[in-house]
């Protein structure tokens, strides 16, 4: 596995608040080849940005704790990195776009310094002139017009602001980004835009990518595997082709697709999976999905599932196909 | 790219929002005419025209010879009160400026590492704060013994939780913003975190709490000085002006209304540019 460039192995993180233990994360493995984009798949809560926070070693002090997993990223492990040393690889290895970039840049700080602060902080030896071309061609790169780097964030608009915040993000062309949702809150043309610059400057740039995301439209569009999260635990991993040719499914997964409107079908209402997901405090001792799963059977509840490969790197955590089998041709019940 | 491009903006638009209160101009003109009468006059008058006595001219009315008049000993009144202005801003400011100082450093290491450290300073400063202003500088006065040193550094004590307080807090909400976040996941230093991203982002409230600040420290300065544990006579001073002028209020007003009407004049101007400060920099008028 030497071409992999991040490396997750058997990921856990709580939270520890005043009266309860979260589980956010548990026992997650996941891997990013040179040049991939894996896409993060699932709900609100599912623990998707603390397993991108764990990597980027950023989790609230004293708050998030990353209690047993191992994450390797280009060699390094992260996991035993000291502060200093992640202030090294933060930006510079490795970058991350949050959700909203209305407030992810300073508002006192014109976008050109906010981008010239990034190449200052890792590539020290660079001079004024060469670090002040590298800005001018970020924000080409990004396109917008090199002469409005004096500007402030406030005085562009939220799509270039998004923008803005990539040049600062793939300034140091890092070997890994990791997107936060980076398009939820931009309106669905502007979202497009972006998405396929990220794509363009990804293929540019050699850069891998973890794309968190509920918008299984923008997986589609953009990324080689996926991964899908449910209440801390990754249920079921591929390819792009084999989630979405649907043949063999996680019941969530189908619930997934099953919720996104057909324009073909003329339906009165949406048809959501049913029910929340468990409480990350006090998590089922069986599969996580065991409430609200149409396909539930009674051993379900007792015992969490393994994952079932299906080949070619397909695999699911689900006790129809098999669950403890590292193969899973059995009958596929679907 | 232009150095300073980030003040000159920021600054530019606080200027055009301030202007707009007439209050707040009335105020910084005020304070303008203040501090130039202060600086500038006593390059022409000298110092010993404030203190020497003279008692062939007492008790002189408001007129050509003295703008002012003359007080019990024959002193220029117009003169004094410049020197006396000239103690009150200087002290004012100095004071104010080794608080703030002081109260940055306590409220910015409080607000950003949190935790034990927070308890204990806040603790700290919240025995200070349980001791109202001009009792606590009275207090060290008295333990410290006169003089103007003395003055200072109870004056400037008894401002430090002031704005630890105001620091913390600003401090509080700015590192809770996105780009702070974004600023780690980039590898920035938490102590330029703090000076570049966080102060910046928090200056607003500090600025406003600062000149509030001068002008309470002005208002102490002359209460201590009345009650004759500050500034002594003879050095002119407001407070102690006042002092002086109590047993002939009622034959000589003006001995007690020029330096009263100063001080309040000079307090409510300064608080008038804090008020306009304050709305100019409210995050929510912004854009």
């Amino acid at each position: 596995m030497g071409e992999n460039l991040l490396d997750i192995e058997n990921l856990s993180v709580i939270y520890r608040t005043d009266d309860a233990y979260i589980y956010a994360v548990n026992g997650v493995d996941m891997s990013v080849k040179n040049g991939e984009t894996l896409g993060l798949v699932g709900e609100t809560g599912a623990g998707k940005t603390t397993a991108a926070l764990a990597i980027m070693k950023l989790l609230p002090e004293r708050i998030g704790i990353v209690k047993s997993g191992k994450i390797t990223l280009a060699g390094i492990d992260i996991t035993r990195a000291t502060e200093h040393e992640m202030e090294a690889i933060r930006g510079n290895a490795v970058s991350m776009i949050f959700q909203d970039p209305m407030t992810s840049l300073n508002p006192t700080i014109t976008v050109g310094r906010q981008i010239a602060e990034v190449l200052q902080l890792h590539e020290k030896g660079k001079s004024h002139g060469e670090i002040s071309r590298s800005v001018d061609e970020m924000m080409e790169l990004v396109g917008i017009p090199p002469h409005r780097k004096n500007e402030y964030p406030h005085q562009f608009s939220g799509g270039m602001k998004q923008r803005i915040v990539i040049a600062i993000a793939l300034a140091c062309k890092p070997k890994l980004l990791i997107a936060d949702e980076p398009t939820t809150a931009l309106d669905v043309t502007i979202q497009d835009q972006v998405l396929e610059m990220m794509n363009d400057l990804k293929e540019r740039l050699g850069t891998s990518m973890i794309l968190i995301t509920h918008d299984l439209g923008v997986v589609a569009q953009t990324c080689d595997r996926v991964s899908i999260m449910y209440a801390g635990e990754i249920i079921e991993s591929g390819g792009v082709e084999e989630i979405f040719d649907g043949k063999k499914r996680h019941p969530y997964t189908s619930g997934l697709f099953g919720s996104i409107p057909n324009i073909k079908i003329a339906a009165r209402r949406l048809n959501p999976i049913d029910g929340l997901m468990p409480d990350p405090a006090s998590l089922p001792a069986g599969c996580g999905f065991f409430e609200r799963c149409p396909k539930k059977m009674a051993s379900c509840g007792q015992k969490p599932p393994l994952f079932a490969a299906r080949g070619g790197g397909h695999v699911i955590r689900c006790w129809l196909y098999g669950g403890d089998a590292r193969q899973g041709d059995g009958s596929w019940a679907l | 790219m232009p150095k300073g491009a980030s003040k000159r903006g920021q600054v530019q638009m606080t200027w055009s929002r301030y202007r707009k209160s007439k209050l707040a101009m009335l105020g910084l003109v005020t304070v303008s005419v203040l501090f130039f009468a202060a600086l500038a006059i006593p390059l022409f008058k000298d110092y010993e025209m404030a203190i020497e006595q003279d008692f062939s001219s007492r008790y002189q009315p408001i007129g050509a010879g003295h703008i002012f008049g003359t007080d019990q000993f024959g002193r220029d009144i117009f003169i004094r009160m410049v020197f006396g202005a000239r103690i009150s801003l200087l002290v004012g400011i100095a004071t104010v400026s080794a608080s703030l100082v002081a109260g940055a450093f306590i409220g910015a290491a409080a607000g950003y590492y949190g935790g034990r450290l927070d308890e204990i300073l806040m603790r700290i400063m919240d025995v200070f704060l349980a001791i109202p202003n001009t009792l606590l500088a009275i207090s060290i006065v008295a333990a410290l013994g006169q003089g103007i040193t003395n003055l200072l550094i109870a004056l400037a004590i008894s401002q430090v939780p002031s704005f630890a307080r105001v620091v913390r807090a600003s401090i509080l909400t700015v590192k809770e913003q996105d780009y702070i976040e974004a600023a780690r996941a980039l590898g920035t230093s938490n102590a330029r975190i703090i000076a570049r991203h966080i102060l910046p982002n928090a200056i607003g409230p500090i600025i406003v709490q600062t000149t509030l600040n001068v002008a309470r420290t002005i208002l102490n300065i002359s209460s201590l000085s009345f009650v004759g544990l500050g500034i002594s006579p003879p050095t002119p001073e407001w407070g102690s002006m006042l002092a002086d002028a109590k047993p002939q209020m009622l034959q000589y007003p003006h001995l007690i209304l020029i330096p009263g009407a100063a001080i309040a004049i000079t307090v409510m101007a300064i608080n008038l540019v804090g008020d306009g400060l304050r709305d100019a920099l409210d995050p929510r008028l912004r854009n």
